[in-house]
């Protein structure tokens, strides 16, 4: 054991600046794509964008205000989390990323059976976002 | 692995809130904690043993 340290809180200055780096890059990438002539996507970016920093604050203020009632994502969000919590994002991100492989293979056989390509990387992040969500709440329950 | 927190809880007078705030970790992980659905960190464990006072092996237990 060479730690004093065993809760993983993040320091203030480490969570506002995961805000920002989240922010710039949903920014940037709206940008981009609202000047490629999407603008209603560019306009959903930003949206889904500030809706993610809301919540991290809410969830940041949460459990600060009431620390017994938040729940592992709220931890999670407000950089707070305890061991458990991380191992928790771990687990779901791990079954995320088994997934993601066994999708993307499908999604690459899908295209040789006259899938439309698009249709199938534009909707690869929603099936991803579900997964994460499900295995999310999965794994925190079964931990 | 089995092991001996809520007994040791109790017999201190603590919820689950309170000895999450000793040992630094939140109410829902000394509740997993005590059913047995997660298993800690060595540093979390030596943390609980030093915080009772005992062991690691006179609280946890290997099935």
């Amino acid at each position: 054991m060479s730690t004093d340290h065993p809760i993983t809180h993040k320091s203030t200055a480490a969570w506002y600046l995961g805000i920002a780096a989240g922010l710039a890059v949903a920014l940037g990438l709206a940008l981009a794509v609202g000047n490629a002539g999407h603008a209603d996507t560019a306009a959903g970016i930003v949206t889904g964008g500030m809706l993610v920093v809301v919540l991290a604050a809410i969830g940041r203020l949460r459990s600060s205000r009431a620390a017994d009632r938040a729940g592992t994502a709220t931890r999670l969000a407000a950089g707070r989390a305890d061991e458990r919590d991380v191992r928790v994002h771990q687990g779901s991100l791990a079954i995320v990323g088994v997934v993601s492989v066994i999708l993307s293979g499908l999604a690459s056989a899908a295209t040789f059976l006259a899938a439309d390509a698009t249709t199938i990387v534009r909707s690869m992040p929603f099936a991803l976002l579900l997964t994460a969500v499900l295995a999310f709440v999965v794994v925190d329950r079964r931990s | 692995m089995r092991n001996e927190i809520r007994r040791l809880r109790e017999e201190h007078g603590l919820s689950q809130g309170s000895l999450g705030a000793e040992l630094g970790v939140s109410r829902q992980t000394v509740n997993s904690l005590e059913t047995g659905r997660y298993d800690p960190s060595l540093p979390l464990a030596f943390t609980i043993a030093r915080f009772f006072g005992l062991s690691i092996e006179e609280i946890f237990h290997v099935d």
